[in-house]
């Protein structure tokens, strides 16, 4: 099976060697998880590392900010741009959601640079603009299917609602089933401090990792960390030590305790 | 080119944000506007080749237009380097 690696190590190495290619991905998470940050380093390492050309399809954002986002890690979209390596598209959703907007809005980009990878910022952005009585899962379905026609790989960004608290589910979001691969990322609480942590909750048709990873956003971009072995509950929003490290840590205090107690 | 405060904000849009695609209403949202105040300005840059126009659905959408000539974008870079220098 070809596979198209998002160019972080580790990430591939959770996904078995990357995503599946034609695959639709959904990238979902809560505000400042880093969606963003992830899925512009699958389209630069897209095109620096494995020579894959992409578009980032914005909706929200203007390009400006996105420009700047991305030269504080060192990414220069600009002149990958001036390359014909990449192209920053910011629509409103409503055009897309027209019967051929996508291939009216894309069309000559998708000609001009030959993509393989395409972002998609945010479906949230395309639901809001649904009319009433639109069906969300359909208008994602058509627009994710345009993109696989043209032998692109979809990765759509999904803005969850919860910061904390109950895990999230992605058949709340109703769209669980259009996409092919779900990686999502969440802040948990540990001791006091907001971590965050990235799961690959689902991924057809091959294996993947199943535990959690604890990353950070560093000035190099995404950085994935190690696991939460010594943490349950890490999906609750809150987790907390196993019984058995609790165990240790108290057999340990104890026996320091002890010893110093016998050196006196 | 540069007759009216509406061009001089467009042609910032677009230089700033060159993948940008979107209606009229879009656009004008985008500087604060609406889209009837741009209508004639936006026009006046499309027969100067600096914007370009498509229908998609019963809309017109308005982007930049990469092919025009070189004294629009030099016309540009001119006017932001003249705001920049208002603003220091």
């Amino acid at each position: 099976m070809a596979r198209q690696k998002t160019g972080i190590v580790e990430l591939d190495a959770m996904l078995r060697g990357g995503f599946l290619e034609r695959d639709a991905v959904m990238i979902a998470g809560s505000a400042g998880t880093g969606k963003t940050t992830l899925s512009l380093q699958h389209l630069v390492n897209g095109i620096t590392k494995f020579g894959e050309s992409g578009i980032y399809l914005t909706f929200e954002q203007l390009p400006d900010q996105i420009y700047r986002d991305a030269e504080n890690f060192g990414w220069d979209l600009k002149k990958l741009e001036e390359q014909d390596k990449f192209r920053l598209v910011c629509t409103s959703p409503d055009l897309l959601l027209e019967p051929d907007g996508a291939g009216q809005l894309l069309d000559s980009t998708i000609k001009e640079i030959q993509p393989r990878r395409m972002v998609i910022d945010s479906l949230n952005h395309l639901e809001m603009y649904l009319p009433r009585g639109g069906d969300m899962r359909k208008e994602a379905y058509r627009i994710l299917n345009y993109v696989k026609t043209k032998g692109i790989s979809p990765l759509a960004i999904w803005e969850t609602q919860q910061t904390a608290g109950q895990a999230f589910s992605v058949t709340d979001v109703g769209m669980s089933f259009l996409v092919d691969c779900i990686v999502l990322l969440k802040f948990v609480e540990i001791e006091s401090a907001m971590r965050k942590a990235l799961v690959i909750m689902k991924m057809r048709g091959s294996d993947h990792e199943k535990e959690l990873k604890e990353y950070a956003i560093t000035p190099q971009g995404f950085k994935i960390q190690g696991g939460f072995s010594d943490y349950e509950g890490v999906m609750s929003g809150s987790a907390h030590r196993v019984a058995s490290e609790k165990f240790v840590d108290m057999f340990q205090r104890a026996s320091e305790k002890h010893k110093s107690g016998t050196s006196h | 080119m540069l007759s009216s405060e509406i061009k001089g904000d467009l042609l910032v849009l677009f230089h700033k944000n060159p993948g940008l695609i979107d209606s009229l209403d879009g656009v004008a949202r985008r500087i604060g506007r609406i889209g009837t105040a741009i209508q004639s300005d936006v026009q006046d840059m499309v027969n100067a080749h600096v914007l370009g126009t498509r229908r998609i659905g019963g809309r017109e959408i308005i982007f930049l237009d990469r092919s025009g000539d070189r004294a629009a974008q030099e016309t540009i870079l001119g006017y932001l380097k003249n705001l920049k220098g208002k603003t220091e």
